[in-house]
């Protein structure tokens, strides 16, 4: 369904006279099969919410190779692009900044309908109904506004509108983490029940172990913009490999956990990791680690395997 | 929301009457008094007698409580009283004023308002770019240069080299030749601030979320913006503008004051010197009841942009 190939991106940043570059993903690959959960973690700032724009091009990749469904998302003109957008939709962790404020719940359900034009107003008006209740809320919500809404009614709508796009593929990034753990099990449940009634393919960012055990066939792990580890979920998390792999299982999660970059080793060769690393040798601090397939669709990053 | 307005209506008429108490007293707290410098000729000072007498027959002789109340009072039955100088209705001179510098800055308005709301867009939308940098250096000059300044290069420029506009003057009535040059400077440096504040609050607005998503949804880029960004980004714009607006109608002294433009600064300014305490009041509360009429229209439509701000007006 869905190949990452090799992607980078570098943000600039600073003034006129000197630009800093800081590497958000390095060379990251992966893929993710039809109908698949995918699950992405990592601690804050490891670049796992660039990647799942950059999967959806919703920014331009620096370098790399992304293909959807056969098709190469990056070499696809804006034109192109626009009408494969519907397909890919993205859920954000703030769901009160995901809703434009000026508009209703309703319209803003309704608004992929009404831009795939063709539609009368008393068929939208059933999609949305139909979608509001998918989604668990009740109809007289569609007049509201999302400032009348918790959030987690609010995520509720983020989901029925990015399924009213109809899409094959969504990137959900952090989506219950802004919630309170009673809502965050219900959407998560939701979430789970749209996925196998509509086919979805998903790509779950989050920092929570627990989460992504609960909602991914797959789990790859990002540290310092790097993917070190990738695994089927219930292998992975038994048989990890990889140090940073075990340091957060013995953590269960990655939240207040964020490391200053200085700690990620960035540029001049050597393992991302080798400075927090235990284990690590001479070796790692000279030589970049290379992708290593150790069998069962289990790939790890590290000179020690 | 009809009940919000009539709440926000009633809520100006204790305004009103602090700027008018307020008003009131300061003008005898100024030194000076109306009767001597009416009185005094060039022939030299007034005799006592003749001061006293002007004195009671304008009232100025009772309380100051007492004068108060009987202008209120005046003031009520739309009897704003006359000019101690020229004798004629105050009320007169306050709307020939007033419509002068009302058509002076309805059309600086409408020129800060055309510069502004597209350059601030574009400046956001080509965010970091030299299109940005100019707009932000274009905006920076804007706020900085003195008015004053700018109308004599202006005067120098379109008047005197070109020769293409007056250099000053009411012209017939108050004509758009005549207008330009002072609606212009009066124009820039509101243009200036609104360009940058059109442009961080659609920067704001662009980073939010729901534009990301707009975008994933397929939307078409001019959709983005025009809808879902710029209806945001307006709300504090909007706010602004009506802001501008009300100093505008104030009167900018400095700038009608070069180009010879008959408008309500210069009025109010005049009267001051000349301590005509009945054009001082009447102006001061005309000019208070246009700020605050303006502020109410800009919070009710601010309702209109905002569905938050409904809501919180209803509990």
């Amino acid at each position: 369904m869905l190949e990452v190939h090799r992607i980078n991106k570098r943000f600039s940043s600073g003034g006129i006279f000197k630009k800093n570059y800081i590497t958000a993903v390095d060379d990251v690959s992966f893929s993710i099969n039809r109908g698949e959960t995918l699950g992405l973690v990592g601690e804050s700032g490891c670049g796992k919410t660039t990647v799942g724009k950059l999967v959806l091009r919703l920014i331009e990749p620096t370098s790399g190779k992304i293909i959807f469904d056969g098709v190469d998302v990056t070499k696809l003109r804006k034109k192109e692009l626009r009408k494969l957008r519907p397909r890919m939709q993205m859920i954000f962790q703030d769901p009160d900044s995901s809703l434009d404020p000026r508009m209703k719940i309703g319209d803003s359900i309704a608004e992929p309908f009404r831009l795939r034009g063709g539609l009368s107003r008393r068929v939208v008006g059933e999609r949305v109904s139909d979608l509001v209740e998918t989604v668990g809320l009740s109809p007289e919500h569609v007049n509201r506004y999302p400032y009348q809404m918790s959030g987690g009614q609010n995520q509720r709508v983020v989901l029925a509108r990015a399924l009213a796009a109809n899409p094959d593929f969504v990137v959900a990034d952090e989506p219950t983490s802004g919630l309170d753990v009673s809502v965050q099990a219900q959407l998560l449940n939701l979430m789970n029940g749209v996925k196998s009634d509509l086919a979805l393919t998903i790509m779950f960012i989050t920092h929570d172990l627990e989460v992504v055990r609960y909602m991914s066939d797959r789990v790859a792990v990002m540290y310092g913009g790097k993917i070190l580890e990738v695994g089927d979920t219930e292998y992975l998390f038994d048989h990890a490999e990889h140090p940073y792999t075990r340091e957060l299982l013995a953590q269960q999660s990655a939240e207040d956990y964020y490391v200053p970059e200085d700690d990620v080793n960035n540029g001049d060769g050597g393992c991302v990791f080798c400075s927090r690393c235990p284990f690590a040798e001479e070796v790692c601090k000279n030589k970049e680690p290379v992708m290593v397939n150790i069998g069962r669709d289990h790939q790890v990053l590290c000179h020690r395997v | 929301m009809l009940e919000y307005i009539a709440r926000r209506t009633l809520l100006i008429i204790p305004a009103l009457l602090f700027v008018s108490i307020i008003s009131f007293s300061m003008v005898y707290l100024a030194p000076g008094d109306p009767a001597e410098i009416l009185l005094t000729s060039p022939e030299g000072t007034p005799s006592p007698a003749a001061v006293e007498a002007f004195r009671v027959r304008m009232g100025l002789d009772q309380p100051i409580y007492v004068q108060y109340l009987r202008w209120l009072n005046n003031i009520l039955h739309g009897d704003f009283g006359y000019s101690y100088m020229s004798e004629r209705p105050v009320f007169d001179a306050i709307f020939k004023s007033f419509k002068a510098t009302l058509k002076l800055s309805i059309v600086s308005m409408f020129i800060s308002v055309i510069v502004s709301i597209p350059l601030g867009i574009l400046a956001a939308i080509k965010h970091n770019s030299a299109t940005d940098d100019l707009c932000r250096l274009g905006a920076l000059v804007g706020v900085s240069i003195p008015n004053f300044w700018q109308a004599f290069l202006l005067i120098l420029l379109f008047s005197i080299y070109l020769d293409w506009l007056p250099v000053a003057g009411y012209g017939d009535g108050g004509d758009l030749r005549h207008m330009i040059l002072p609606a212009i400077t009066l124009g820039t440096s509101s243009a200036a601030v609104t360009t940058r504040l059109m442009r961080s609050s659609m920067l704001e607005a662009l980073s939010q979320d729901y534009i990301i998503t707009a975008r994933a949804k397929g939307l078409s880029e001019k959709v983005v913006v025009g809808k879902h960004a710029l209806k945001n980004a307006l709300i504090p714009v909007v706010t602004m503008l009506g802001l501008n607006l009300g100093f505008l109608l104030n009167g900018a002294v400095v700038t009608e004051w070069i180009f010879g433009w008959p408008g309500i600064g210069g009025l109010v300014v005049d009267s001051i010197y000349q301590r005509d305490y009945t054009m001082i009041q009447g102006s001061i509360l005309f000019i208070a009841v246009i700020f605050v009429t303006l502020n109410l229209i800009v919070d009710i439509s601010y309702t209109y942009l905002d569905p938050r701000i409904r809501y919180e007006a209803k509990d």
